[in-house]
């Protein structure tokens, strides 16, 4: 039977930043223990990458920061909706202001456009506390204060909750360095948790070390398949590593789960660099109806066309978007050049016919000058 | 020109990293789509400020933060990246030149690539023990060398587009919308 103390050794523990040890405590009783403090030792096994002992579902309700914490896991497992649902659930139900401005900032990084909606609403919450402060600071987009609040916080505390706020930050601000280097040092003291190294993996990408990428997202897809982020940004790794039939299989997948023109446009560049113009094709039209793609898809298109033998279309493509939808001087004078190019190949003779001509007009003159010379002589 | 000018002027008054790179990415995300040469001229303005005025920090932010788009929006850039090679060259920054490498080969032009290659000939002369940074050295020369001729033959103008969104991180969460 578990007793008040044990209880509070685990909530001591957390508390400390002990929370491998919260954790293996929680293991121990975790069945006896009341929700709130199940809670705790979830949040503690996201924190140090542990799977959960329970069902994350049924601790879920919408009243601490911890729900939050603990939303990032249906994050990494890419039920986007779920997530979603839990920030904004607990944004509206929680009457603490540290769990409202917490929810925000997870609001914040994931989904602009939705922050935007609901912001105004919360943006007269006083701050009370460091933490509070550093978050009030980042919602409203002073990310140099919220930093540097956040820091100085964490030299007094460096509790994995803060870390992972710091993180959070860097991630929205794209610090991928300084992100890389937290993730080292984490990776080095061996608390490199799943979400850490789903940033670690998204800071390697974004400063163009695709093989560091590419390891880290390789083991998170064993754990996530059905996060379709690490499914597409797998995809896109190993087509800069030209493993395209790879990249193909999860572009498949991640299609099946998501609908996006992005990824159609990748499955675009894919098909053309395996040689399947037709496909390619089909991909760069489904991806034109995003304002992103709209000029380099009907490029793209008249490329395949034009290696697909189409050069009319082709050229009647690219003078249309040359006159209407190009953007800047290289893509006007690399239009030019590129219609010409195509202008050149689709007017090309086949060797063997001009070697046809060049006989028959040949054969022609021999004949000619011969009966020139036979009338001439015919005359004498 | 102008509008460039101004906005490398808002940049390099945010007082940190942080101001500096979220003001660079508002700009990408705003002209990407409609006036992409915009953000050709402000990369090349922010090169040439970076070695006219030694400014270690806008280089950071660059090189650290933006190098993925630096080599999309980086083709009027050539001759102030050389520039910005040769000052570092010169000054023996080599752990700034190491994160150079990776715009080069898809930035760089013909003076790029004498200048990376006098660079590899000193360091092999000097017995230069960092095997790794001349390992990188040799890479980006090998695929600078390799563009470059690409570019010779015109293959490139027969080739699709791969716009920056193939190179950047995708957050599929930013697109749900209920």
């Amino acid at each position: 039977m578990i007793s008040k103390t044990d209880i509070e050794k685990i909530t001591e523990a957390y508390r400390n930043n002990e929370i491998k040890k919260a954790s293996h405590l929680g293991k121990i009783f975790y069945n006896d223990l009341p929700k709130s403090i199940k809670k705790v030792v979830e949040v503690s096994n996201f924190l140090v990458g542990n799977e959960p002992f329970g069902n994350i579902d049924e601790l879920i309700d919408y009243s601490s920061h911890f729900d939050i914490i603990l939303a990032k896991r249906y994050f990494l497992e890419g039920n986007f909706k779920k997530y979603f649902n839990t920030i904004l659930k607990t944004i509206e139900n929680s009457k603490d202001t540290l769990t409202k401005l917490y929810g925000l900032k997870e609001l914040k990084i994931s989904n602009q456009k939705k922050f935007d909606e609901i912001y105004s609403k919360y943006s007269s919450l006083e701050a009370q506390t460091v933490r509070s402060e550093y978050l009030k600071k980042f919602l409203s987009s002073n990310y140099t204060e919220a930093i540097k609040i956040a820091s100085e916080f964490t030299s007094q505390n460096n509790h994995a909750e803060i870390i992972l706020d710091i993180a959070d930050i860097w991630y929205h601000t794209g610090q991928y360095y300084e992100l890389a280097n937290l993730c080292f040092s984490l990776q080095k003291e061996g608390k490199l948790s799943n979400y850490f190294s789903y940033l670690y993996a998204f800071s390697f990408f974004s400063s163009g070390k695709i093989y560091d990428a590419t390891a880290i997202l390789e083991k998170l897809l064993q754990i996530y398949p059905k996060n379709v982020n690490i499914l597409y940004n797998l995809a896109n790794c190993y087509i800069q590593l030209g493993k395209l039939r790879e990249s193909e299989k999860l572009l498949l997948e991640a299609e099946k789960l998501f609908r996006s023109p992005s990824i159609n446009f990748t499955k675009g560049v894919l098909y053309y660099k395996l040689g399947e113009y037709n496909t390619a094709k089909e991909e760069f039209t489904k991806s034109l109806g995003s304002n992103e793609f709209e000029f380099s898809s009907k490029y793209n298109i008249a490329i395949c066309e034009c290696n697909l033998g189409m050069y009319d279309s082709a050229i009647k493509r690219l003078i249309e978007i040359r006159n209407s939808s190009y953007v800047d001087r290289k893509n006007f004078e690399r239009l030019d050049r590129t219609i010409d190019i195509v202008r050149r190949i689709g007017r090309k003779i086949p060797s063997w016919l001009i070697i046809l001509i060049i006989l028959l007009i040949s054969s022609g003159i021999s004949i000619g000058t011969y009966f020139v010379l036979s009338f001439i002589n015919f005359l004498r | 020109m102008e509008k460039a000018r101004m906005m490398l002027n808002s940049i390099i008054s945010e007082p940190d990293k942080v101001g500096k790179t979220m003001l660079i990415k508002y700009y990408i995300s705003e002209y990407r789509a409609t006036n992409p040469i915009f953000l050709a001229q402000l990369f090349k303005l922010i090169l040439k400020y970076i070695y006219e005025n030694e400014d270690f920090e806008l280089f950071e932010v660059i090189f650290e933060n933006f190098s993925q788009e630096l080599g999309v929006y980086g083709y009027e850039s050539q001759e102030e990246l050389n520039n910005l090679i040769s000052y570092l060259i010169q000054g023996n920054y080599l752990e700034m030149i190491k994160k150079t490498l990776q715009v080069i080969p898809r930035t760089g032009n013909q003076r790029t690539l004498t200048l990376l290659k006098e660079l590899i000939q000193n360091l092999e002369k000097s017995k230069y023990i960092d095997t790794k940074l001349l390992y990188d050295l040799k890479k980006s020369t090998f695929d600078l060398k390799t563009n470059i001729e690409n570019a010779k033959k015109g293959l490139h103008l027969l080739n699709i587009i791969e716009p920056e969104s193939t190179v950047r991180w995708k957050k599929f969460e930013d697109e749900v919308n209920e």
